[in-house]
């Protein structure tokens, strides 16, 4: 029943509860993401964003004060979505005003960081000059990041010089923006072997890198090899030294966030350092710094990863909060460290990592609680249903993000989390004490780290039993539609105050408009027949669905990551049809990497390729001269490199490489880049997997999409 | 009125040092264009192949323009046959068998019946 007074759509005074910290992180953050889209342009989104703040007191009527209030507001919303646009924009011309080398090249560096991938060590140097061939000398001040194969144990600090092929970063490519290069400062990229390193100076890291290295001595001395690796993950976020398939598992179950230094890690740090000052009665002006000072110390650590950066803001707000005698509010606090991350690189913005630990703090914050309430009612003990409250919110909010980064969530993840990340966290809290007590009595080392390492292993042990790759949810994307569902959770939870069938009926819209916007994503609405063209760093494939299953086209050496992420995102787990469009033996060392992720019914080869169909049993080898049925339509091989294929009456030449001297007139052509034994074909459109200026490239624009209807052919992508 | 004065200037500082943590470490002329690149591009294609029909019982033997996906069946009733097919009536002229690719990108079907 509505009392006399009250409104029709919310209960109490107002819908929401207004908090000025929440808009200008909000309008902060709005003015990146448009600074992303339009460029400089976007300054004139924070005018008119300042405008509509400023009309607000004619709409709502209201005291002079108050309204003077409105307008330093709107004012000050003008303000921050302005700086964060200039912020955006000013970093990214920097990153891009570092000069663009390519070639083969002597590089000259200091070592400032050493990371661990699967097959390569990856050593980034500072303060780098470049030797070219012509004899110039070109001083950077980006950094150069070198994937070293074979290893490489060379001192942080040290002045290295080594001879190598140069390649330089975009601050786009393939439809994303390149984050964490920018952030990092990463402008160029080689690869080396390891015996082609010249250490010309010696020298001293700094003081975090010591730290982080002598933490890792400690470890990997006193324990065995795979658990020092999984500790070193879990005190330092660097999973480098971990086994790949182990640390893939946890990803398919949804639980490799444990390894992301982030808000359990300082959570538990933070609580057990003022625990302490408490104890020891120290006064706030005392352990507030002192406590600063650790937790900067721990996140310097850790590299300064997003997540931790983050994760120290937040402990920061919350420690000056409630040391200042202020009323702690989580929304404020979360706010509060957006926005200073943001202000210190707003290219965070971008940063899947960081996307993650927001959306999942403020999933807690927002969802938790109703959720708690809803499984309360169903007669869930209350600590149960908090604990479930809270995985099912982190778990909704972080749903999306997870989708459209990795293009796959575990749908065993809820349980998982449930169960692994309590484990895990009282696991960590042994582990972090005893660690720096080893670190500060290394000779005791051994004896301290005994508890924790077997800790360690009996949490994971479920993790190296089981195989967690079943399950998986993925074969869609959100694009855009992920601002519906961030509005559903909105909408579901306590923070708008709207009446039960405004709400309902404000959910039931938003769902079908979210349903709609999926359709329309991920579906090929409004064509005859469709096809994706995708790629990235690690390969190029165009995929097409027809009545017969799923076909796959793709360049000569696509690598693991590329194809698993593909066949997951895209839901694939068989090809009918399966094309490499390379030398026979790069098709023989593809196939058995696509067989990784996905069944192969059929292989088609040029019948020129000098190809063995005897290596592969499990997969039907067709070496064609002529045309033979594809993709839904009849296809022909002109070389090894380029095929011909009849796409419902569409002529497509698919180019992956060197192309044959003569050409067929075509009506779409796709090909890897731009060339002049192409440009003989000249169709009306075309479409580049590559860079292509003025053209239609999914490195420019992303993924495309190609559709036939009526004879008409179009290409869509990019917004 | 002091009180308001003070929270002024503290508010203002913040602002003054938020922007200069934002703004201070890249000082450089913002970039001018954003990374949208939206791609939408339409263009017609010819999905017609020519197939030839000659024979005995052809009452109007000759080139044919047909679309594809028409059958054998459809193509013989255009030019008037109305003997025994050696050709699947229902099947669709087949690419690559029966219809060929020729150098002009052009595909042409010789049917002798």
């Amino acid at each position: 029943m509505r009392k006399e007074g009250e409104h029709l759509l919310y209960r109490g005074k107002r819908a929401f509860n207004f908090r000025p910290l929440l808009f200008l992180a909000c309008a902060f953050g709005l003015g990146i993401g448009a600074a992303y889209l339009f460029g400089v342009h976007a300054l004139w989104l924070s005018l008119a964003l300042a405008a509509a703040a400023a009309l607000l007191p004619l709409c709502f009527p209201s005291g002079r004060r108050r309204a003077a209030g409105v307008l330093l507001l709107a004012l000050a919303i003008g303000l921050a979505c302005a700086a964060g646009s200039l912020a955006f924009g000013m970093r990214v011309s920097r990153f891009e005003a570092y000069p663009v080398l390519e070639g083969e090249m002597t590089v000259a560096g200091t070592l400032e960081e050493v990371g661990r991938t699967e097959k390569t060590t990856s050593l980034t140097f500072g303060d780098v000059a470049f030797y070219t061939p012509e004899g110039d000398v070109v001083a950077s001040g980006a950094r150069i990041r070198v994937y070293a194969y074979g290893g490489a144990d060379l001192p942080l600090g040290a002045r290295i010089a080594f001879d190598a092929e140069v390649t330089s970063y975009d601050a786009v490519s393939y439809g994303r923006i390149n984050a964490s290069y920018i952030i990092e400062e990463v402008r160029y990229t080689a690869f080396v072997s390891q015996g082609d390193f010249r250490v010309l100076q010696e020298g001293a890291p700094n003081l975090f890198e010591a730290a982080n290295a002598y933490l890792q001595e400690i470890l990997f001395e006193n324990m065995e090899e795979e658990n020092a690796a999984l500790a070193f993950a879990l005190l330092t976020g660097n999973s480098g030294w971990m086994d790949g398939d182990v640390l893939q598992n946890f990803r398919y179950g949804g639980i490799a966030h444990i390894f992301a230094v982030s808000g359990m890690n300082f959570a538990i740090v933070y609580a057990a350092l003022i625990f302490l000052c408490k104890r020891l009665r120290l006064r706030p002006w005392l352990y507030v710094p002192l406590i600063a000072a650790v937790l900067i110390l721990y996140a310097g650590v850790c590299g300064f990863a997003p997540s931790a950066v983050r994760a120290l803001v937040m402990c920061l707000v919350l420690m000056l909060m409630e040391a200042g005698g202020f009323a702690y509010d989580r929304v404020n606090s979360v706010s509060a460290a957006f926005l200073a991350v943001l202000l210190v690189h707003p290219l965070y913005l971008f940063s899947v990592g960081f996307q993650l630990s927001v959306a999942a703090a403020a999933g807690i914050i927002v969802l938790a609680a109703p959720a708690s309430r809803l499984l309360c009612r169903i007669r869930l003990p209350k600590g149960a249903a908090d604990a479930l409250g809270v995985a099912v919110s982190a778990q909704a909010a972080a749903f999306p993000i997870l989708i459209d980064c990795f293009g796959y969530t575990s749908g065993f993840g809820l349980v998982l989390n449930l169960l692994f990340v309590p484990l895990v966290s009282a696991a960590y809290g042994v582990l972090f004490v005893l660690a720096l007590l080893a670190c500060i009595l290394p000779f005791a080392a051994g004896v301290l780290l005994f508890i924790p390492e077997y800790l360690l292993r009996a949490c994971i042990f479920p993790v190296l039993a089981f195989d967690f790759r079943f399950w998986l949810i993925g074969g869609f994307t959100f694009g855009g539609c992920m601002l519906l569902w961030y509005l559903i959770c909105l909408f579901l939870s306590g923070k708008v105050n709207l009446r039960p069938i405004p709400r309902a009926a404000a959910c039931l819209l938003l769902s079908g408009a979210l349903v709609a916007g999926m359709c329309l994503t991920n579906l090929p609405v409004g064509y005859d027949a469709a096809f994706t063209l995708t790629a990235d760093y690690g390969g190029q494939a165009l995929l097409v669905r027809h009545e017969g299953g799923a076909s796959l086209v793709a360049s000569g050496r696509p690598s693991g990551d590329f194809l698993e992420k593909l066949c997951l995102r895209e839901g694939i787990d068989r090809f009918a049809e399966v094309i490499f469009l390379a030398p026979a033996y790069e098709v023989n060392a593809a196939l058995p990497i696509l067989l990784q992720y996905a069944e192969t019914d059929v292989l088609y080869v040029a019948e020129e390729a000098d190809f063995s169909p005897a290596l592969f049993r499990t997969v039907e080898v067709r070496a064609e001269g002529g045309f033979f049925p594809f993709g839904g339509g009849e296809a022909a091989f002109l070389n090894e490199e380029t095929l011909y294929w009849d796409f419902g009456g569409a002529r497509v030449l698919i180019s992956m490489g060197e192309a044959p001297e003569e050409l067929p007139r075509c009506d779409l052509l796709i090909a890897e880049g731009e060339s002049e034994a192409l440009a003989a074909c000249a169709p009306a459109p075309e479409a580049y997997f590559g860079l292509a200026e003025g053209k239609p490239s999914v490195y420019s624009s992303g993924d495309l999409q190609i559709g036939r209807k009526g004879g008409i052919i179009t290409i869509k992508g990019g917004l | 009125m002091r009180a308001a004065l003070v929270k002024f200037c503290a508010a203002a500082a913040a602002v003054a040092i938020c922007a200069a943590v934002a703004l201070l470490p890249a000082l450089s002329p913002p970039r001018q264009e954003g990374f949208a690149s939206p791609v939408r591009q339409s263009a017609p294609f010819d999905g017609y192949l020519y197939a030839v029909v000659q024979g005995e019982g052809v009452a109007f033997p000759g080139s044919y323009r047909i679309a594809r996906g028409t059958t054998y069946g459809e193509l013989f009733a255009l030019a008037g046959f109305s003997g025994s097919s050696p050709y699947p009536l229902e099947e669709e002229v087949r690419l690559g068998e029966d219809a060929v690719l020729g150098e002009d990108g052009i595909w042409r079907a010789y049917i002798v019946v």
